[in-house]
């Protein structure tokens, strides 16, 4: 069914509910992640070679880990990612005090996953197998221990996201800050997602 | 004045995406550990690759980026996936290169 009639002027603008193509959050942010996910991409080589080489090292390893630790951290991180993107749709719409409660919702998500982290490690710290013991559990703590800033960084800005939106007022909403803070955290849980397969799954 | 832009995701899609990231993580936590044989290893390596390409397309609202950072993002989960399966699924292979 045709809602155009002869008389009508097709519209060339887009439909209102197109989404628009630009960068999420500032462009320069963009550079950071990236660089990031470089950094990161080495790190996930570095431990895919030592894990080449070394085979039997790394089975010792991966059967002292808790895999339950490695799940429930995948579980938290993943929930919390969704509802910083429902956060920041709530942004979107104006809804900034629905929006500030996702942002708390979130990190307190995130602050689960760094006190679960720290349980896990207090408990390789019990069975002395820390980072001194051998190039396995070196890399372990390295690589999860530098996530884990990561993480610790990623809460303050969803805090400072949950205040912004509780001033929010319609149509003044810097809706930019608020992708960025969501892209550094989406960051922070795919990193998270690469070193759970390479730790606790391969 | 801050950039209004329309809706990115609707809510149902990101329900969506979180549910297929948490079977997506299930499966793979439950068949890992004990994987021996290579078509398992891929599988595991791949449901790992559609994890992070949700992450980065949807979450991160990539799909809708520019297409430099489209190709950018597409560019890391290529390499960082081939050399993921290159060094742990198929190691001795690419030992032998050496």
């Amino acid at each position: 069914m045709s809602g155009v009639t002869t008389g009508e002027v097709q519209s060339t603008a887009p439909p209102a509910h197109a989404r628009a193509r630009h960068v999420r959050g500032e462009p320069e942010l963009w550079i950071f992640i990236l660089g990031d996910l470089t950094v990161f991409g080495l790190f996930f080589g570095v431990w895919g070679w030592n894990q080449a080489i070394h085979p039997d090292l790394f089975t010792w390893g991966q059967a002292h880990l808790s895999r339950g630790f490695g799940l429930v951290n995948t579980i938290l991180l993943i929930t919390s990612s969704a509802v910083v993107a429902g956060a920041l749709e709530l942004a979107r719409r104006d809804q900034g005090l629905q929006a500030s409660r996702a942002y708390l919702l979130a990190a307190a998500l995130g602050s689960a996953f760094v006190v679960t982290k720290a349980l896990e490690y207090r408990e390789h710290a019990r069975a002395q197998t820390y980072g001194l013991s051998n190039d396995f559990f070196m890399y372990y703590f390295v690589f999860t221990g530098i996530h884990l800033v990561h993480v610790i960084v990623g809460l303050m800005g969803l805090m400072f996201a949950r205040w912004r939106c509780q001033r929010l007022r319609p149509g003044a909403t810097d809706v930019g800050f608020l992708e960025g803070v969501g892209v550094y955290w989406h960051m922070v849980d795919l990193l998270w997602i690469v070193l759970f397969y390479l730790i606790y799954v391969a | 004045m801050g950039d209004r832009s329309p809706s990115g995701l609707p809510y149902r899609r990101i329900v969506a995406v979180w549910a297929a990231l948490i079977v997506l993580t299930m499966i793979s936590w439950t068949e890992g550990g004990q994987a021996t044989t290579l078509p398992v290893v891929a599988l595991l390596l791949g449901i790992t690759a559609i994890k992070a390409t949700l992450v980065v397309y949807s979450f991160m609202e990539v799909a809708y980026a520019p297409s430099w950072l489209k190709a950018l993002c597409a560019g890391w989960l290529g390499v960082v996936f081939a050399g993921i399966f290159l060094l742990v699924a198929i190691p001795e292979w690419t030992l032998s290169l050496r």
